[in-house]
């Protein structure tokens, strides 16, 4: 099955690559949700589990909230203070709910679940996606604890009679091969659109890829945080 | 952000820039446009940042954290280059390092001129600089560019190495000592912003939050 498999390319128009403990992804999903609307695509929709400390420390609270635990150096906790008012300031003005995490969560098990559920069908998968972003980030889900993601699959439609054989066999295998090679491309964060080969991350970039969605009409835009209606045509 | 760094911007909208990095390069035009729609000026402060790291050389049996670093920075060199196509800029080497002190004293000097100075300075340096027509680190090439930008250097040499290069240093200990790592910076209504992909919601600040807030 992973054979086929193309980091870079897909049938699909758009790839996303999305994972569940970036909040960055979790404020890009519904901008995202309105390409395949705008221009009636289906979206490759792909997870991207993301090893935080091998290139931003890790970091533990403790109970009390403050850090029990933390091997980052003072400019990486510039980056990570910043990025996370950073989030909460879109998010609060979108009614989102972003909680600073309290560890660096393993989503790996909550990425084969994606996959499990983009199996069964577009709608399961977007059921799954919701419900998982939205739980998560208001720290309502743990999302390492499989019976969690389980009942999260049940809930957005998906039949789970195969999923624990799946998450501890033939998911896992396909998940931790499809990740080292998705990184050895050069996909190294989330989100990240890839169209026609070209890798772009961020949701900045959601201006140049609706641009090259839409055929390169019009001169090509710059990076934006932009707002998109149903008839946006930036 | 430090309250030192607020003290001293006000309520002007304020971005911060530095002449090396390609960021600042690619934010004048959309910054200078959106002054142009709001008619507004910012005010524009010259901050040397750390510069780019040039992506490492591929090494067998590199590990993650090192591949991560690898790949990001390329990644961003393509980023950085496609959008100067975007906008039809030049951009050279992005990983130089040079001493920006002259052209930052430059733009502090230019601010003490007409209306206009600041933008046909910024223009021009950026542009000399990235074209690599122009050694920033040279007082003549500086004091050439104002003249360029209309802007009388009759007294450029005693500001260039007094009161101009004081004021470049408090303003620039002052913002990285406040907060401000990258550039360009944008510091509006109480807050900061990296990256001119802000602009919507810069925009959108400064228009009295009127309509749909940016994604």
């Amino acid at each position: 099955m992973t054979d086929t498999f193309d980091p870079l390319r897909s049938d699909s128009p758009l790839i996303v690559y999305v994972d569940f403990k970036s909040p960055y992804a979790y404020l890009a999903k519904d901008p995202t949700y309105a390409l395949e609307r705008d221009f009636g695509i289906a979206i490759d929709w792909r997870p991207l589990t993301l090893d935080i400390p091998s290139y931003l420390g890790s970091a533990k609270l403790g109970a009390d909230g403050r850090v029990a635990q933390s091997d980052r150096t003072p400019q990486q906790w510039s980056g990570v203070k910043y990025a996370y008012m950073d989030v909460r300031r879109y998010a609060s003005l979108r009614g989102i709910t972003a909680r600073g995490t309290v560890k660096i969560w393993d989503s790996s098990l909550a990425g084969i679940g994606m996959e499990w559920a983009k199996q069964q069908s577009r709608a399961i998968l977007r059921g799954y996606i919701d419900r998982v972003y939205e739980r998560f980030w208001k720290r309502e889900l743990d999302i390492e604890d499989p019976r969690v993601i389980e009942a999260v699959l049940v809930e957005a439609g998906a039949d789970v009679g195969a999923f624990a054989a799946y998450h501890t066999g033939a998911g896992r295998v396909r998940h931790n091969e499809l990740q080292q090679r998705i990184f050895d491309a050069g996909v190294f964060g989330v989100p990240s659109y890839v169209i026609d080969g070209e890798l772009f991350f961020g949701r900045e970039h959601l201006p140049m890829v609706r641009w090259l969605l839409g055929g390169r009409r019009g001169p090509a835009p710059d990076v934006a945080y932009r707002h998109f209606g149903a008839d946006a045509t930036t | 952000m430090s309250e030192a760094v607020f003290e001293m911007v006000g309520d002007t909208p304020t971005v911060c820039i530095d002449f090396k990095n390609p960021k600042s390069y690619l934010a004048l035009a959309p910054t200078f446009a959106l002054e142009d729609s709001l008619r507004l000026r910012f005010d524009w402060l010259p901050v040397s940042v750390s510069p780019l790291t040039r992506p490492s050389a591929r090494q067998p049996n590199e590990d993650r954290g090192t591949q991560h670093r690898r790949m990001r920075a390329e990644y961003y060199e393509r980023d950085f280059r496609r959008y100067a196509r975007v906008y039809g800029l030049e951009l050279g080497d992005l990983y130089r390092n040079p001493d920006t002190s002259l052209a930052c004293i430059g733009l502090l000097f230019a601010k003490r001129a007409d209306d206009g100075a600041v933008r046909r300075y910024l223009q021009l340096s950026f542009g000399r600089y990235w074209k690599g027509q122009i050694d920033i680190e040279d007082d003549r090439a500086v004091a050439s560019v104002l003249d360029d930008a209309g802007v009388a250097t009759n007294s450029w040499k005693g500001f260039a190495s007094g009161a101009g290069r004081d004021e470049c240093e408090r303003i620039g200990r002052t913002l990285r000592e406040g907060g401000v790592f990258d550039v360009p910076a944008y510091i509006v209504a109480g807050d900061v912003f990296f990256g001119r992909q802000h602009l919507p919601m810069i925009e959108w600040l400064l228009t009295g939050k009127r309509g749909e807030p940016p994604l």
